[in-house]
């Protein structure tokens, strides 16, 4: 996904794509008008992220979540909320920690800061980086626009949760269903059909022939079908 | 299958009402939620409106910000003790309000114009800048007023992109309509180099150096018209298809339409700007590839025309294209061909001396002036100019 320099240690250059999905998703939370992601809500989105990011031409980055009591871990999400935080670019509050001698587990909000708004900016000066902070963008917008669509005249603490609709994504669905601690999204590099892209899919066969529209407005009906769901 | 439970038609069908339909850039996406909830306000306070309590220069300035808590982009003094609105109540039509590219986080910062558009104007001249994005809805004359970043805050004054909301009920349109419409925004937004769209699109230099146009002109026309036609119509039907290329490419404009049987139809319009920079020849191709474009789309199921639309940006005009005419009649496809006014370059900046160039003005008026032009011109200009390799 990202256009960083081949000198850099694979691991490294891992990190760095880490955060930079960590920073605009951030961002694109707060520019989609959802403010503020808990911790869980964070890991989710990132997950949903993932699943369904192949629907707009761009391919997930390989690390995986572990499932855990607290919903799905990914441990280089914390890695990079740490140094994000660490640097100004994300603002952290309720910040409470968990006791697990395996994670990295903390509990918390994340918000943007007007200097990982300035420093997203310039990560969006590269056709990737645009790329990605477009998809990032619609899929916080369809957010907005699906699961709080009834919610709209209430403030943001009286809405309703935006985790039990994510928690209905069908790709989340069905991989905690499987055995184990891992929670996949796609099995292995070969196999980029999700069950989330499936269902994208069958949504925008069905608009089409509706009416006229974009990805944006197709994301929107999914989220309003996964909010439905979680009712 | 979870997928089958989750997605079935009825809920497919039911999640896919009011959905917000916007398109282009985040700029654009901006107005047209902006034009939302303008003709959303207009029928909640139909009653109001029509006992006449709304005045002609009611105004509610709106400006654009990614966060509009975080970054309101007005001064300090103003930010003091914002209130938070819920643009779903259609409270809102007076004073200055900060709100995000959805319109799901807005602040009001000032409560209302006591003097009504006149002040806002006015303090849109003190308080804001060329780089920002805002617009200013007239809440008692259905239009609103969109500045577009990088757009120089005295021409906009004098001459703004003007949104009308007019409301055009669905299965009154028809292809003679929109072709009628084409021609009104070519008048509006095109014709000059001071339209409203063509002011963003060209790059105006010094003497010598000709006038060229900046990159991906047609983008600024897509933007533009859809955006107008986002407030001419009651409902959502135009927009801008971003989806990645299939074979018959990407369709500039697309208006989905139903008549009164409930009937879909599509109407296509493609759209290519003649570069002022390219031969003739290659200027003739471009457009004939517009026609063939919208040939293509025609094929589309359900589409009952297709426009090319020919924004002609070349330095001599005079020069027809023959063939064009004949090569749409043949493919069944409405050509318009809009001529655009080529600006001249701008005179040359003397000193005292008579001796041109600026670097070596004295440095205090150059400074005051430098920060008076940085916030009323397109960030993005260059600072030198260049002489194209085919100027005429």
């Amino acid at each position: 996904m990202v256009r960083i320099s081949q000198s850099i240690p694979k691991g490294e250059r891992e990190k760095l794509q880490f955060s930079r999905w960590v920073l605009l998703i951030i961002n694109a939370a707060e520019a989609a008008g959802i403010g503020r992601l808990s911790r869980k809500q964070l890991h989710l989105l990132l997950f949903l992220s993932f699943a369904s990011c192949r629907f707009y031409g761009i391919a997930p980055l390989r690390q995986r979540a572990r499932r855990t009591e607290q919903g799905p871990y990914y441990r280089a999400a914390h890695i990079a909320l740490g140094g994000l935080a660490l640097s100004g670019l994300v603002e952290v509050s309720e910040f409470s920690s968990h006791r697990s001698t395996e994670h990295l587990q903390f509990e918390g909000h994340f918000g943007a800061t007007v200097s990982g708004l300035k420093v997203g900016r310039v990560l969006r000066s590269t056709h990737r980086g645009e790329a990605l902070y477009a998809f990032l963008l619609d899929l916080c917008l369809s957010v907005v626009e699906g699961a709080w669509h009834d919610d709209r005249a209430h403030k943001r603490s009286e809405r309703r949760s935006l985790e039990r609709a994510f928690e209905q994504d069908l790709t989340y669905r069905t991989a905690l269903n499987r055995p184990g601690k891992v929670l996949f999204v796609e099995e292995n590099p070969d196999d980029q059909e999700t069950p989330t892209l499936a269902g994208l899919r069958k949504i925008r066969q069905f608009l089409d022939a509706k009416i006229s529209v974009n990805r944006r407005d197709v994301l929107t009906v999914y989220q309003r079908l996964l909010m439905k769901k979680a009712a | 299958m979870a997928g089958e439970q989750l997605i079935n038609t009825q809920d497919m069908a039911d999640a896919a009402s009011d959905l917000s339909l916007v398109s282009g850039t985040p700029q654009e996406r901006f107005f047209q939620s902006l034009v939302d909830y303008f003709i959303d306000w207009s029928v909640v306070n139909g009653a109001y409106i029509a006992a006449g309590q709304v005045k002609s220069d009611q105004a509610l300035l709106v400006i654009y910000s990614e966060s509009p808590r975080l970054e309101p982009g007005l001064p300090a003094l103003l930010c003091a003790d914002p209130e938070e609105v819920f643009l779903s109540l259609c409270t809102l039509s007076d004073g200055v309000a900060v709100a995000s590219m959805n319109l799901a986080e807005v602040y009001q910062h000032v409560p209302n114009f006591t003097k009504g558009a006149g002040e806002a104007m006015k303090f849109v001249r003190s308080h804001l800048c060329a780089d920002q994005t805002f617009a200013l809805l007239m809440m008692g004359q259905n239009r609103v007023l969109v500045h577009d970043q990088g757009v120089p805050l005295d021409e906009w004054i004098k001459e703004p992109r003007v949104i009308k909301v007019q409301l055009v009920d669905e299965s009154a349109i028809t292809p003679e309509l929109i072709e009628k419409q084409l021609d009104e925004f070519h008048n509006q937004a095109m014709a000059t180099h001071r339209g409203t769209i063509a002011r963003l699109m060209w790059k105006i230099e010094e003497e010598p150096t000709l006038s060229i146009l900046r990159e991906a002109p047609e983008l600024h026309v897509q933007s533009g018209l859809v955006t107008y036609f986002r407030g001419l119509y009651r409902h959502k039907v135009a927009n801008v298809d971003e989806e990645i290329p299939l074979t018959e490419g990407r369709v500039d404009v697309r208006i989905c339409r139903f008549d009164r049987s409930n009937e879909r139809f599509f109407t296509m319009i493609e759209l290519k700007v003649l570069d002022p920079r390219s031969n003739d020849a290659k200027n003739l191709a471009w457009a004939h590839k517009g026609i063939q474009q919208a040939h293509d789309y025609k094929k589309t199921v359900q589409t009952d025309s297709a426009f090319a639309c020919i924004f002609d940006a070349r330095r001599d005009q005079s020069v027809l294209m023959p063939g064009l005419q004949a090569d749409a009649e043949d493919k069944g496809v409405v050509l318009k061909l809009h001529p655009m006014a080529v600006p001249p370059p701008r005179k040359a900046k003397k000193l005292r001396t008579g001796l041109m160039v600026a670097s070596t003005v004295d440095p205090t008026p150059t400074i005051k002036k430098a920060k008076r032009t940085s916030s009323n011109t397109t960030p993005k200009a260059p600072r030198t100019a260049k002489v194209p390799k085919k100027a005429a």
